[in-house]
């Protein structure tokens, strides 16, 4: 039967009485659950598979200040299965410093509260900034904006906003490997570190050395400090009867062992980290071959790029390249570091080199299909396979948080930098997998951080014999990993049957590239390479275990 | 007091905003194309032709160039016949043929990027839908990305499951808007139903499938989504775009990808002008 609605019709007035009450009734209803409860909803801790809230109340307070409640810590950041994990005491601090906690934050609300400061950053690590987002806001009373780029063409669209001088972020996540060209466009962030009493030397050089200026000028804290580890399924390796390889020649061997055990059982010897055409194919590479030459690498003291190597160490670790491809997945020529870890994660390879986020993220039940939390799998993590030489892997993949001039917020932007990048927060987001690594002496040698980041054993270790790309240092970096890595892919293809060849026409393009921007003719000094020889001409003190 | 043209008067609009939005980008890419131009670096040389040269000797361009042809005519060829096939098949009237029209359409609608990722999760090695048939039919692992032929097929695949419907729902437009008295006629001479489709249908839609055609065939040469998704541009599918926003915008080289897109556009405007030419008399 239908309804005559006008048999029963709603006055204006009765209408308004109805729906002044119940929103009055939602707002002290509203009210009185805040005043009963006023530390929940703080802290959100947002991770790529869950987002859940968790009661931010301190039982301990190392500083009774009224703001601790905001600190990072982490009973406010980990899942239940972390905190289980790693043993530790929730309530505690992981780090015995944190320049969060030694900030004056009532001061910093009493300027900039209800103020909102910007950010763009890498769509895939956007949970990172998430996570600190309610803590921050919390703190200074101001809002933030995350705008989260995907990372293919987050280069790009920074670069575009820069140029134009849009001012449309006020921080924004940079690419260490390009930072050269960034330069022009951000502020030197040491004044505000020195007004806030913020250690940056307490980041290890191999990580603050790409966004360090030839006048010691520092473009923005570390945010995502990356090297690449050697890692393993080791019970994959003992039911084979290998031993976990040092070299690469014991790597090759090994996958050639492995082959046919995991064509039976629906796996592969290797998984290859990223190898796509172009600069990825030149990281790859790269990170390869800086084991079997010198520091001659890329001979730029004469601004002369030398990819074959003095005794063809370039063509080597390229033909390893090679050779890994055949023992990784089909179609691994080509993949990117998303597919690469989605194989990873899915079990699908016994071996691989990557970044400090596989390891951990291998121990994530909720990520992957090998967690040893409730697998039969050994992860194990060792340093980057030696080839003639020992040097850790190319630092290419740093990322750090710039502050643009155009910036209308340059100090709350700092600010924002510095309190996601702390000592405690970077150490709890390497702990709680986001990807984003911490860079801190402080940290990666704290053997409690080790407990929730077992690869940073490994970097603290390695970190000191580190290199980084010496074209960081020239705006054409990226051009010429591109051009390069164009080349060094045509041997991978098949179609430049000569590794030599290969490298050899990779020098070409790249001789091209800096002969037009007029480095050929200028006989400028290129930078240092190694963390080493960084630290000598600085003045540092390269931090070892 | 001489009075204004109204219709040229209504123009100035339309005409303002092709100047600003199409000539003077166009004349202003000519002008980038000559010079050493990286947006990062404040020093603009002019080098008269040398990005040109460069281009033209570059292997990379005349393999995407290869790669952007064969895969305008691989897709072509498949969608074509497939799209006209199934505008037939749907101009029938049968029980719930509403429907089926509705279904076909889905595909275009879906964004082009989105299409290429869902192809890519089911082509994933060990993981994807297509490989577990693959193992299971006993044919292994197929390795779609990292074979150009292999890869060419995933790409044709992506490309025709999302514009065959295209093809088909145009000229199903056609088809069912063509007069019903010449099959009448045909059907007392006692034409068999292949002559009625050869000698009544196509030449009906003829001037229809051409148009369709020509814009089919300037919208494949431009394709990109898929190369980006399968192989980021390795195994030598790149494609002239793909190549353009890897030599343009990464490094950020607006001279060299001026020189590029010049280039396109020039083999573009011949391609388009042959084809226009060719099939005028249809056409009009």
């Amino acid at each position: 039967m239908r309804r005559d609605l006008s048999e029963k019709s709603v006055g204006r007035r009765s209408f308004l009485k109805v729906a002044g009450a119940t929103a009055g009734g939602l707002i002290v209803g509203g009210v009185a659950g805040y005043l009963l409860n006023p530390g929940e909803k703080v802290w959100t801790t947002v991770t790529e598979t869950t987002t859940k809230t968790v009661t931010g109340t301190a039982t301990v307070s190392p500083t009774a200040v009224p703001w601790e409640q905001y600190f990072p810590r982490a009973d406010r950041i980990m899942k239940d299965w972390e905190l289980k994990w790693t043993g530790w005491d929730p309530t505690e601090y992981i780090t015995t410093t944190d320049w969060v906690r030694s900030i004056d934050w009532g001061k910093v609300k009493s300027k900039y509260a209800g103020q909102t400061v910007t950010m763009a950053c890498e769509g895939v690590d956007i949970s990172a900034p998430q996570t600190f987002q309610p803590g921050f806001q919390g703190i200074s009373g101001a809002s933030l904006q995350l705008f989260g780029i995907p990372p293919e063409t987050l280069h790009e669209k920074l670069m575009a906003e820069f140029t134009a001088g849009t001012g449309r972020y006020d921080t924004a996540e940079l690419f260490g490997a390009w930072a050269q060209a960034y330069f022009p466009y951000m502020i030197d962030i040491r004044p505000f570190a020195q007004t806030y009493g913020v250690d940056l030397k307490d980041i290890h050089p191999a990580f603050r050395m790409m966004n360090t200026g030839p006048n010691g000028e520092l473009l923005g804290v570390v945010e995502d400090a990356d090297l690449h580890s050697f890692i393993c399924r080791k019970n994959l390796l003992d039911k084979a009867g290998l031993k976990i390889p040092t070299t690469w020649d014991e790597v090759l061997e090994a996958c050639e062992v492995l082959k046919p055990i995991g064509a039976k059982e629906g796996w592969y010897p290797w998984i290859t980290y990223y190898s796509a055409k172009g600069f990825l194919t030149f990281w790859y590479w790269g990170t390869i071959a800086v084991q079997f030459r010198d520091v001659t690498y890329t001979r730029l003291d004469s601004w002369e790029p030398n990819f074959v190597g003095d005794e063809e160490g370039g063509v080597r670790a390229l033909e390893i390249h090679k050779k890994l491809l055949e023992y990784s997945p089909p179609g691994s020529i080509n993949n990117t570091y998303e597919l690469g870890r989605e194989q990873w994660l899915a079990g699908l390879g016994a071996m691989a080199t990557s970044h400090q986020c596989w390891p951990r993220q291998s121990y994530d039940p909720e990520l992957s299909k090998i967690s040893p939390l409730n697998t039969d799998n050994i992860i194990e993590i060792r340093p980057y396979p030696k080839g003639t030489t020992n040097h850790a892997p190319e630092n290419i993949t740093t990322t750090y948080l710039g502050i643009p001039k155009t910036s209308k917020q340059q100090e709350l932007a700092f600010l924002w930098s510095v309190y996601m990048n702390s000592q405690e927060s970077s150490a709890l987001m390497g702990c709680h997998g986001t990807g984003v690594e911490s860079g801190f002496v402080s940290v990666i040698s704290n053997p409690k951080v080790w407990k929730g980041q077992p690869a940073y054993k490994n970097i603290w270790e390695t970190a000191w014999t580190a290199a980084t790309e010496t074209f960081v240092y020239i705006p054409e970096a990226y051009a010429i990993e591109e051009a390069a890595g164009a080349e060094i892919y045509r041997y991978l293809d098949g179609s430049e049957p000569s590794a030599k060849k290969a490298l050899q026409n990779a020098e070409a393009e790249v001789r091209k590239i800096l002969d037009k921007a007029g480095y050929l003719k200028t006989g400028i000094k290129p930078p240092p390479w190694t963390v080493e020889d960084w630290c000598k001409e600085h003045n540092e003190v390269n931090p070892k275990p | 007091m001489r009075k204004l043209n109204p219709g040229l008067l209504m123009s100035i609009p339309t005409l303002l905003f092709l100047f600003f939005w199409f000539f003077f980008p166009f004349l202003y890419n000519i002008y980038a194309s000559m010079h050493y131009w990286t947006l990062y670096n404040p020093n603009i040389q002019f080098i008269g032709a040398e990005n040109f040269i460069d281009v033209l000797s570059s292997i990379d361009f005349r393999n995407s160039a290869f790669a952007s042809f064969f895969y305008t005519i691989i897709c072509f060829a498949v969608e074509l016949p497939l799209g006209l096939g199934i505008a037939v098949l749907l101009s029938r009237e049968f029980k719930g043929v509403g429907i089926a029209r509705v279904i076909i359409a889905i595909p275009i609608l879906m964004i082009p990027i989105g299409t290429s990722i869902m192809w890519k999760l089911l082509t994933m090695p060990k993981l994807g839908l297509l490989q577990y048939f693959s193992e299971v039919l006993g044919f292994g692992v197929i390795d779609f990305y990292g074979n150009f032929w292999l890869a060419s097929l995933l790409i044709l695949l992506i490309d025709a499951w999302q514009w065959t419907p295209f093809f088909a729902i145009v000229l199903l437009a056609a088809l069912v808007s063509l007069p019903r008295e010449p099959y009448e006629a045909a059907k007392v001479d006692g034409a068999s139903p292949f002559m009625v489709f050869t000698k009544i249908t196509l030449p009906s839609i003829q001037p229809v499938m051409v148009i369709v055609s020509i814009l089919r065939v300037l919208d494949l040469l431009k394709l990109a989504d898929p190369i980006f998704v399968v192989t980021k541009g390795g195994s030598g599918t790149e494609t002239l775009s793909a190549y353009i926003w890897r030599v343009a915008f990464k490094p950020l080289d607006i001279g060299y990808g001026g020189a590029v897109a010049v280039l396109y556009w020039i083999l573009m405007f011949v391609l388009a002008n042959i084809l226009v030419r060719r099939f005028k008399s249809v056409i009009q």
